[in-house]
């Protein structure tokens, strides 16, 4: 019996050897979790509840100042690319994996190849992509289009997001058993019809691929140096709202965590702990959604 | 949380709606009420300050960037001037860097350009072929520090490390190795030279592109001929330290100073604003006259004094001008000296010029004094000042 003896303790080392390489894994979440709460915390006991809509201090004084414009600014440029996101991504990974004829299935092969290519893109060339594009057109049709703008910015988060949910929702339509895709078409309903029916089957799935877009979306920083550009202020809204620059959280904690002043720096954790505050909410609410039902 | 709601009556999905809808509906009435109450205080100033000027549609908006260096100062003075003087316009200023500040100017997406050193030759030939017309400005002063690490030294008893700019140099060409190198000891005071250890020195280095960097490298360009034709200057340069093993780069002041605070034995440049607020050790360095000098609000605007009458004309090539603010004449001037320039477009629309001028004259004035200066920037002398008043003329306005 000694062979099972030495059986029992390989195993038993290999669970604690396991497990703790998995406590070690988890250590930088719960460390980025905690700092950031702790230290925002602070922050935000200092100017409770100004600290959400004041503007930022002057650099180096006694003053706290807020985040109020770059709150407002990422709820405005996600709120904008968001709905166009998910549509171009739902119909297009619809398009990709219900594809009937040839014709369909090798353009549906293409958005599939291109997208990958897509997301392994750094972002800031994308941001950079948008601006020069935005130039030569301002260039060709002899216009001005701001380049540093809120459209810019929608423009290239909408370009980033997309691969990203595209290819979350394309896997789950393709890990449809056949037999439920069989059923479905063999009802008889026309297409539209059947997509309905199986956006709801993989709806779970759905809302998962929102959260990812949306969590994409609220964090990108590199991407919209060159296009949102960032501002100070609180958006003017009006009619010209698409044509200013606009802030963000990210581009906030960018700006003042690199400054050597003390109350930027501490701005910059307030940003963060929102940040996190507003990605956890999302999470739990779409974990409850997709649980529905 | 989630189960236990679950097991009521309410179904999962009735609670998340109603939760999603208390929490849209008090955070979007909070946004509200304070953007709505914040209005009329602006509105009111408007009507006091601008009273020919009754609520033009759509505000306006006058979009700047460039030098991450005079961040902290644009953003105060936009929004001192924002809050006192005058609320009917929107400044921006977002800090690029000094390049992308340049290359966004010449690509019309900006109204005014800055830069840490004035803008780049090619940038300038650029413009004048495009036949821009332009003008350029001094903003505000700054100087680079050097710092470093050195256990052993007392600075209670010996003061501030003295240096020079020909050793600085010989350093960084990796030509002076040790920190007991006979040339840094016979700077030093009788008393404090064999506090100097024999560990060999780290020479740190901005590993981005900085208008600090280029303000260091234009200062070692003009002090050592040998770096001038064997690294020159500009805002990323090839630094032969580095090749042998004893240089580091870091990104950023902060990258900078980190490195600096780790590596015992270590030396390293950052922005004088940086340094004063991180509580960094600064060496002195010693000037043309002879002295060694500390960067502070004296020997700063001492060397700046003597180089306010070379000022160029407002649409000249500025790119020459740092070279100029090196290592000048005087008892007190401090040798690493530099003034970002804003760089302005003047083929954008009235109202904007309008806006512009009218910020830039407060920027050049009241902008200048003490209360309205960040710590760690230095006001500009009277005659810069007031020759760059005289540029601002340039700019058309509305009357």
């Amino acid at each position: 019996m000694r062979g099972l003896g030495i059986r029992k303790l390989k195993s038993y080392l290999m669970i604690s050897l396991i497990t703790t390489v998995s406590v070690l894994a988890l250590i930088p979440i719960f460390h980025l979790i905690t700092s950031v709460t702790l230290k925002g915390v602070e922050v935000i006991s200092r100017n409770f509840p100004n600290i959400f809509f004041d503007v930022r201090p002057i650099p180096g004084s006694k003053e706290v100042g807020g985040i109020g414009p770059y709150i407002v600014g990422t709820l405005i440029i996600t709120s904008l690319s968001i709905p166009i996101t998910l549509t171009i991504s739902v119909l297009a990974s619809l398009y990709s994996s219900e594809a009937l004829s040839r014709f369909e299935r090798s353009i549906g092969k293409y958005t599939r190849l291109f997208t990958h290519m897509l997301i392994e893109f750094p972002t800031i060339i994308i941001g950079l992509t948008v601006y020069g594009l935005l130039t030569s057109i301002n260039n060709l049709f002899n216009i001005n289009i701001p380049r540093f703008s809120l459209l810019a910015g929608t423009l290239a988060l909408i370009i980033i997001v997309t691969p990203y949910v595209y290819s979350q929702v394309e896997d789950a339509l393709k890990s449809i058993p056949s037999h439920v895709r069989e059923a479905v078409y063999s009802l008889g309903v026309t297409r539209v019809k059947a997509a309905y029916i199986l956006l709801r089957y993989i709806k779970p799935a759905l809302y998962a691929s929102i959260t990812i877009g949306v969590f994409r979306t609220i964090s990108e920083t590199a991407a919209l140096l060159f296009t949102a550009f960032g501002s100070d202020h609180y958006p003017i809204l009006d009619s010209q709202i698409l044509f200013r620059p606009i802030g963000t959280l990210t581009l906030a904690i960018y700006n003042f965590a690199l400054s050597p002043y003390e109350n930027w720096i501490d701005l910059s954790w307030v940003a963060a702990f929102t940040l996190l505050v507003m990605s956890t909410t999302l999470f739990v609410i779409s974990k409850v959604l997709s649980r529905g039902r | 949380m989630v189960r236990l709601l679950s097991s009521g009556k309410l179904s999962n999905k009735a609670i998340v709606v109603i939760l999603a809808v208390i929490i849209v509906v008090s955070v979007s009435s909070l946004m509200y009420v304070n953007i709505i109450g914040r209005t009329p205080t602006t509105t009111a100033t408007t009507t006091t300050t601008t009273t020919t000027q009754p609520t033009t549609p759509g505000r306006v908006y006058v979009v700047m960037g460039g030098a991450t260096f005079v961040n902290p100062q644009m953003q105060a003075w936009i929004k001192k001037y924002m809050e006192s003087v005058d609320a009917s316009a929107v400044i921006e200023y977002q800090s690029i860097g000094s390049g992308a500040g340049e290359a966004k100017f010449i690509d019309r997406a900006l109204d005014v350009g800055v830069s840490d050193v004035g803008i780049s030759k090619v940038g300038y030939e650029k413009l004048v072929n495009s036949s821009r017309k332009f003008i350029q400005i001094p903003l505000i002063a700054g100087a680079v520090a050097i710092t470093y690490n050195l256990p052993e030294w007392n600075e209670g008893v010996c003061g501030p490390l003295r240096l020079t700019g020909e050793v600085v140099a010989d350093i960084y060409l990796g030509k002076i190795t040790y920190w007991n190198d006979d040339r840094i000891k016979s700077l030093q005071v009788e008393r404090c030279r064999d506090l100097l250890p024999r560990k060999e020195i780290v020479g740190v280095h901005r590993s981005d592109g900085s208008g600090t960097t280029a303000l260091f490298t234009t200062f070692l360009s003009k002090i050592s001929r040998e770096w001038f034709e064997k690294v020159g200057y500009g805002y990323t340069v090839d630094w032969p330290r580095d090749k042998l093993g004893l240089g580091e780069g870091g990104k950023g002041n902060e990258g900078v100073t980190a490195k600096v605070k780790a590596t015992p034995y270590s030396i390293g440049y950052v922005e004088v604003a940086y340094a004063i607020q991180q509580n960094l050790p600064v060496a002195t360095i010693r000037n043309k006259d002879g002295n060694f000098v500390i960067p502070n609000v004296t020997t700063i605007a001492a060397t700046l004094e003597r180089a306010a009458p070379e000022l160029p004309p407002p649409e000249a090539f500025w790119g020459d001008l740092p070279w100029s603010y090196m290592y000048r004449e005087g008892v007190n001037s401090y040798p690493i000296v530099g003034t970002p320039v804003a760089i302005i477009d003047l083929e954008t629309s009235i109202e904007k010029l309008d806006v512009i001028k009218k910020f830039f004259r407060w920027v050049l004035t009241e902008g200048q004094k003490p209360e309205n200066v960040v710590e760690g920037f230095i006001p500009l002398p009277k005659a810069m000042a007031e020759k760059a008043l005289q540029y601002l003329e340039k700019i058309p306005s509305k009357g």
